[in-house]
């Protein structure tokens, strides 16, 4: 193996072990004796196989595989020098090895269903139990994200069908189990794509509004989410200076009307977004003119701004 | 312990409430056996995607006809046109952003939990009960409990009215709702099926369907002297899928025929009272009960 592979898988184990840690910090696991049991009851289905196994060659080698990976966790938890990370760790490898096996399992004969419902239902819930707690969490932390991804920006109810979809089909932008990355949060992108029709006022050589149709990438300063000491089924929500006050900035491009008394023109503009306010540098190719522009990318603002802003019939 | 039957709803409203109206005729109908009932309520996470979506309601109307659900419209008096126009919304609004999908997917699942908690209920003690779009959400949230403990830990799941077979026209655009199963990518509609099936103990997993309910098969109504299926999306499971279902946990699915093949029957062959008190349903809960039906 190359240093660069080693280095990469350390790091990747390094990883995975600080983020589980909290965890299993906090959760029971499997002892030696639970660990034996399923080793007892999986291989005595083995036995019940055929000696060459026929058509239940499939079923075989879930079975002997899941042997296997119970092995491996026995001596894990056999080891008094095995940190209980590690042990959480392969407790959750051999459950997704578990998930793919039996997703990928063929047709199987009557004996094959029945020995596979006696490993799932009856000998696995002894192990599987302990990753019930570690579920719960990740439920709560993930709605936790999303409430503040989706639910509680500046100007929640400007999104569109088109936003929900785009967010949901580019890769960067969707919640993805398991995924790590610097712009993740327990699978959650912080990544953002909007696109909405908007309210532009220019602010420089004239004081004309503009509607756009704007298209913007940007990225939410999500908080750190875990579970309350008192209560698991609620997020504790540790927000720092940029989740709380800024949340999110980003990157727009738009084009639209601008209103200059006689008629609309055409106005194009690239910005910047902090929370529901653009900065904008508009262009109008009618008139080869740039200028700065703001906006906000909720309509109610507008009605707040109304009594303080001349253009718009208050000072 | 008495055994902890959970309930949930499908579309249009519900009070948080809703379980009472099927606690009535579950008793009615079982006086001897011991179980509470409690109701899974997600009502209001509905509306608080749809208020976060407005544009769904007024655009996706029009999309929807253009499937073609305007011979519907033509089939069906106005009010049940607007319930199944509904139905297929908040179906096609559930399915087509994986966003939210997932958001509502993990709300529930976490209520589902928590109610177990403050039940004071096994999850090996309880029994699931979902009716329409309650029906797809539930394998889902089992679905996601199983990818994250390995396997599922209820006593039973009994799906009412399930439109677990509808096929997407645009499966790139809106997933099928077997397809928006947490964690089956790669998989095709039988693989899914299969490894969903496999997961439920002997008599565990029941699902009835009725044959003239428009949600969960493809009614054929009469219209100008020929049988006319109003909706070009296939809505029940193809006969393949049935058998496979038959195949890998028998006594799985219920089918029957209750009900007028008749445009103004659709929401009655659709309600959750009529399921509720059919005699598939009563063996299937006495079943999960370990009770005589």
């Amino acid at each position: 193996m190359r240093w660069r592979e080693i280095r990469v898988t350390v790091g990747f184990v390094a990883l995975h072990l600080l983020l589980a840690l909290p965890a299993a910090a906090a959760t029971a696991l499997p002892a030696v004796a639970e660990i034996d049991g399923y080793l007892v009851r999986v291989k005595g289905l083995v036995d019940q196989l055929p000696a060459p196994p026929g058509d239940d060659g499939e079923i075989r080698g879930y079975l002997t595989g899941c042997v296997e990976r119970a092995s491996f966790l026995r001596d894990l938890a056999a080891s008094p020098a095995t940190e209980q990370s590690l042990l959480f760790v392969e407790l959750k490898r051999f459950t997704a090895f578990r998930n793919t096996a039996k997703d990928g399992l063929g047709s199987l004969t009557p004996l094959g269903r029945s020995l596979l419902r006696a490993e799932n239902g009856e000998a696995w819930p002894a192990l599987g139990h302990y990753l019930m707690d570690d579920y719960v969490r990740g439920l709560v932390i993930r709605k936790a994200l999303y409430e503040r991804k989706y639910f509680e920006e500046d100007d929640p109810k400007q999104a569109n069908l088109l936003e929900g979809w785009l967010n949901s089909r580019f890769d960067f932008c969707r919640t993805r189990d398991g995924a790590q990355a610097w712009y993740r949060r327990d699978g959650v992108s912080a990544f953002e794509v909007t696109v909405r029709t908007e309210p532009v006022v220019l602010v420089t050589r004239s004081t004309d509004v503009a509607v756009v149709l704007a298209g913007g990438l940007l990225y939410n300063f999500l908080p750190a989410v875990g579970q309350d000491a008192g209560d698991p089924f609620r997020a504790a929500v540790h927000d720092d200076l940029l989740s709380r006050q800024v949340k999110r900035v980003g990157l727009r491009a738009a084009a639209g009307a601008v209103f200059d008394g006689a008629g609309p023109d055409l106005l194009v503009g690239a910005g910047v977004q902090v929370r529901a306010i653009s900065l904008w540098a508009t262009y109008q190719p009618e008139e080869t003119a740039w200028s700065l522009a703001v906006g906000v990318s909720d309509w109610r603002w507008l009605k707040r701004l109304r009594p303080i802003l001349p253009y718009f019939g208050g000072l | 312990m008495a055994t902890l039957v959970v309930v949930t709803h499908g579309v249009g409203n519900h009070p948080a409430d809703f379980a009472l109206a099927w606690e009535k005729i579950l008793h009615a109908h079982h006086p001897d056996a011991d179980f509470q009932v409690a109701g899974l309520w997600w009502e209001d996470l509905l509306e608080k995607v749809a208020e976060k979506f407005p544009i769904v309601e007024q655009e996706f109307a029009d999309a929807v006809k253009s499937f073609g659900f305007g011979q519907l419209a033509q089939l069906l008096d106005s009010s049940t046109y607007d319930q199944v126009r509904d139905f297929f919304m908040d179906v096609l609004v559930y399915l087509a952003m994986g966003e939210m999908t997932d958001y509502l997917q993990t709300a529930l699942a976490l209520r589902l939990k928590q109610l177990l908690h403050d039940q004071g209920a096994a999850a090996g003690e309880t029994v699931l009960i979902g009716h329409s779009l309650g029906a797809v959400a539930l394998p889902h949230v089992v679905w996601r409990e199983r990818n994250a403990i390995g396997y599922i830990p209820y006593r039973g799941l009994i799906l009412l009215a399930p439109p677990l077979g509808m096929a997407s026209p645009l499966p790139a655009v809106v997933k099928d709702p077997l397809a928006a199963m947490p964690g089956v990518h790669g998989m095709n509609r039988p693989q899914i099926l299969t490894a969903f099936a496999r997961e439920w103990a002997a008599g565990a997993l029941h699902l009835l369907i009725n044959r003239h309910d428009l949600i969960c098969a493809d009614v054929r109504f009469s219209a100008g002297g020929a049988a006319v299926d109003p909706i070009p999306v296939a809505q029940g499971f193809s006969n393949a899928e049935l058998v496979l279902l038959e195949r890998e946990c028998g006594g799985s699915v219920s089918c029957f025929t209750q009900g007028a093949a008749d445009p103004r029957q659709v929401a009655a062959n659709h309600a959750v009272t009529l399921y509720l008190q059919r005699p598939e349903f009563d063996a299937a809960f006495a079943h999960l009960l370990g009770v005589a039906p």
